[in-house]
């Protein structure tokens, strides 16, 4: 593959999750210098922690993994984002694989052995399902969901890390009810918080950028609304 | 009812069935023992009432052929007494002449007539009225002396009498006398004279059973033995003698001398009496043995019959035995073969991981090298990873080698390394199924085992196996549930033994085939039926590991127990 297609996935942050360390290390190799960041974990656990911590486009990752596996893993990251992106690579072709693949929301499926073209090229033309991403969520405000960016007015605005997080897992999730545990799972690291903590959080958020609709949802959690479009 | 007597049968061990053969057997022997005894004692009583019988009859005859001669004796005196006999000579000689020799009861006759005189047999020995004083020559006996006469003429009865030795036979002889009477006074004593040898030579003419023996006695202890007595002992003599000497009225009694029974009955008028000596053991012993040839001959067939129910048993139990050694061999190897059939797909499936980086590694290396960007260090590096990647696909291949090899060799090996070939064996069947072995590695490294390690792996597959059917049927039979996806196996070594415990959170072993668990072909066909099955993995535990497989706890989480003996001793091939 040539070099400057490769160099079209220079915007998508990849983690890949796998346990055989060769086959990690050479897809390391493969796809490191042409992403914008590549962050690798050897089981679901890891791979839920660094998915936590990092903007990630794409996942790639097995299905038998010790700990938590490809399966358990995927269900917990679109529990707190819906929209995120997998490829499952697996050596195990069965019918179910594929079917449990489909529904937990993974856009491709590959066999192994692994040819690194074909995963290249699967990464790549998954990627172009991210670049649809911009969203008003008010008059003022819109949001980048890939690059993770909120435009006021069309300038950048940047929010400390815990608001970040708070104001994107609420993106991530627009139109749904975001609970008190998700916030802790997600931004707090699975620490339980006091709900006036994370009630002082979001109006700060909801100061810093306007007339957006977060509302709360007594005792449950909060949910931010899209904005009626014209 | 009838399921309590198939559960009985069932449990019924071999050892068991032995036991009750052997008291069944004991039962018998006692049961013929008591019978022989039983009828030993009917015999006695038998032979007791045969003696009786004999007793009497003897009695009886003894006593008929005494008094057919009494009588015989007493008419001739009374025909003597009527016709006037003693009164001419010539009629007395012709009418002792008739007493004598017509029947032949008498060896002798004496009529002894006082004043007149006195006749031995025909011959007329004196006459007293030449001399009335009458001494015989010989003997210097004078009959008017004789005992015979003194008491006859004394009692006016019929006596009898023992002389030691009589003046003409010269012999001991018994006389029985009785008065001769003439218008009712005394007038002489008419004597049949018996010699005591042919007494009993005539009374032995009479039949008689053969253990019998008889002998006459009178009150003063004179004794008159039978014929052939070799029993007859002196000191018997004396205790007959203390009998008769305490009871004077005596008409019957019984004496039991050593081992003989005597009875002396009276002679009726007599003083006499007639003894009949039997031994005890003599009447008991005949019978008595031909009882114990018969009980002994039967007990000998009943040995016979043991044997021959026992050595056809065991011949029955070692064919059929063989015939299902032959079965389970057959078993075994099928289920051997679906086994390897499963596995050697597995082997393909296990082979991917390693032919998956080695994929990559070239690919990437290939691709690298096309755009030019390839380096000697990370060309190196590649190739040393493709290397491992080879190492790897090598060790599995020998691992499955030697899995299915089924050696029974005994060896020195690490108990992790073992445990952690089985995983490698079963990884891709649990990979597939997202199931997760979590073994306590760090604990245990140190261990080592000697042992049959195929056989170890070949239960721990098993054990495996059914842990992952187990999971695999919970999550069919609830699918909403969340079930943990792992198998925990936990392995700890005491006092020379390793215990392996494999738990799961499956769906249980439930009460009902907790029965069954390890019965022959049972458990294993509720699922796939893979492996060689709970039973003969329970099987070679016992019997090749001299340990033992049991079902821990049936229920949350299900753990088999798996003990084995740390060190086992080298056979001898």
């Amino acid at each position: 593959m040539h070099q400057a297609t490769l160099n079209l996935l220079g915007t998508f942050s990849v983690l890949v999750v796998e346990d055989d360390e060769i086959a990690r290390i050479m897809i390391k190799q493969a796809l490191k210098p042409h992403c914008e960041s590549f962050y690798e974990a050897c089981d679901g656990l890891e791979g839920l922690e660094l998915f936590k911590e990092h903007r990630i486009d794409l996942i790639v990752t097995d299905i038998h993994l010790p700990g938590l596996n490809g399966f358990e893993m995927m269900k917990e990251i679109l529990a707190l984002k819906p929209s995120q992106l997998f490829i499952v690579m697996t050596s195990f072709d069965t019918d179910q694989n594929i079917i449990h693949s489909m529904q937990e929301g993974a856009c491709s499926f590959l066999r192994k052995p692994i040819d690194i073209k074909e995963l290249q090229t699967t990464l790549l033309m998954s990627s172009s399902k991210v670049t649809h991403s911009l969203k008003a969520l008010s008059s003022e405000i819109t949001v980048d969901y890939r690059k993770e960016l909120i435009l006021k007015n069309g300038e950048l605005i940047f929010l400390s890390q815990k608001h970040h997080k708070i104001f994107w897992l609420l993106s991530y999730n627009l139109g749904r009810l975001v609970t008190y545990e998700m916030f802790e799972d997600y931004v707090y690291a699975g620490e339980s918080i006091n709900k006036s903590v994370l009630h002082v959080s979001i109006l700060r958020i909801k100061q810093q950028l306007g007339k957006i609709l977060i509302e709360n949802s007594v005792n449950m959690g909060y949910i931010l609304k899209p904005w009626p479009s014209d | 009812m009838k399921n309590f007597l198939i559960k009985l049968a069932i449990n019924i061990e071999n050892y068991k069935i032995y036991h009750i053969i052997i008291l069944f057997t004991t039962a018998f022997i006692i049961l013929f023992m008591n019978g022989f005894y039983h009828i030993r004692e009917e015999l006695k009583f038998i032979a007791n009432q045969n003696r009786i019988l004999i007793t009497k009859e003897i009695d009886f005859t003894i006593a008929s052929w005494f008094s057919a001669r009494i009588n015989h004796l007493e008419n001739s005196a009374k025909y003597m007494e009527i016709n006037g006999v003693l009164d001419n000579e010539q009629m007395l000689i012709s009418f002792i002449n008739v007493l004598i020799n017509n029947h032949q009861y008498f060896d002798a006759i004496h009529t002894l007539i006082p004043g007149e005189y006195f006749y031995f047999n025909t011959r007329k020995s004196h006459d007293y009225h030449e001399n009335p004083v009458y001494i015989h020559q010989e003997s210097q006996l004078n009959p008017m002396e004789t005992e015979w006469y003194l008491d006859t003429k004394k009692n006016m009865k019929t006596t009898i009498s023992v002389m030691k030795e009589h003046a003409s036979i010269k012999k001991e002889t018994m006389n029985i006398c009785t008065p001769i009477m003439y218008e009712e006074k005394f007038k002489g004593v008419l004597c049949g004279i018996l010699k005591t040898e042919s007494l009993f030579d005539r009374i032995n003419k009479l039949s008689f059973p053969q253990n019998a023996y008889y002998f006459i006695v009178n009150s003063e202890g004179k004794l008159l033995e039978g014929s052939d007595n070799s029993l007859f002992q002196d000191d018997m003599k004396e205790q007959i003698k203390q009998n008769i000497d305490h009871e004077k009225n005596l008409v019957q009694k019984k004496i039991i001398v050593k081992n003989s029974v005597l009875t002396l009955t009276k002679l009726q008028d007599f003083d006499w009496y007639i003894g009949v000596g039997m031994s005890k053991e003599d009447i008991m012993q005949e019978s008595t043995q031909r009882v114990t040839k018969h009980a002994v001959v039967l007990f000998l067939c009943f040995i016979l019959l043991l044997v021959i129910v026992n050595s056809a048993h065991t011949f029955l139990r070692k064919r059929i035995e063989k015939k299902q050694k032959e079965y389970e061999y057959m078993l075994t190897h099928r289920s051997r073969i679906s086994e390897i059939g499963k596995l050697i797909s597995g082997i393909n499936h296990q082979l991917k991981q390693p032919l998956n980086a080695t994929a990559l590694v070239v690919s990437n290396t290939l691709d690298m090298s096309e755009r030019e960007i390839l380096d000697k260090q990370t060309l190196e590096e590649n190739l040393k990873l493709c290397q491992k990647s080879i190492t790897l696909m090598d060790k599995t291949i020998g691992i499955f080698r030697n899995f299915y090899r089924c050696s029974e060799e005994i060896t020195h090996f690490k108990l992790l390394d073992c445990i952690q070939s089985v995983l490698h064996v079963k990884h891709v069947d649990l990979s597939r199924h997202n199931i997760i072995v979590e073994v306590n590695a760090k604990e245990i490294a140190s261990i080592e085992v000697k042992s049959i390690e195929n056989y170890i792996q070949q239960i721990l597959l098993v054990l495996i196996q059914n842990a992952k059917d187990a999971l695999m049927l919970e999550a069919k039979n609830s699918p909403k549930k969340e079930i943990v996806q792992k198998i925990h196996l936990s392995v700890f070594e005491e006092f020379g033994r390793v215990t392996i415990d494999i738990s799961d959170w499956g769906c249980g072993v439930s009460k009902e085939m907790n029965s069954t668990l390890f019965s022959e072909f049972k458990s294993s066909k509720k699922y796939e039926g893979s492996g060689i099955g709970l039973y003969f993995a329970k099987k070679l535990a016992q019997e090749k590991l001299m340990g033992n497989l049991i079902l821990y706890n049936r229920f949350a989480p299900t753990i088999f127990r798996l003990t084995f003996a740390q060190s086992l001793p080298y056979k001898e091939s």
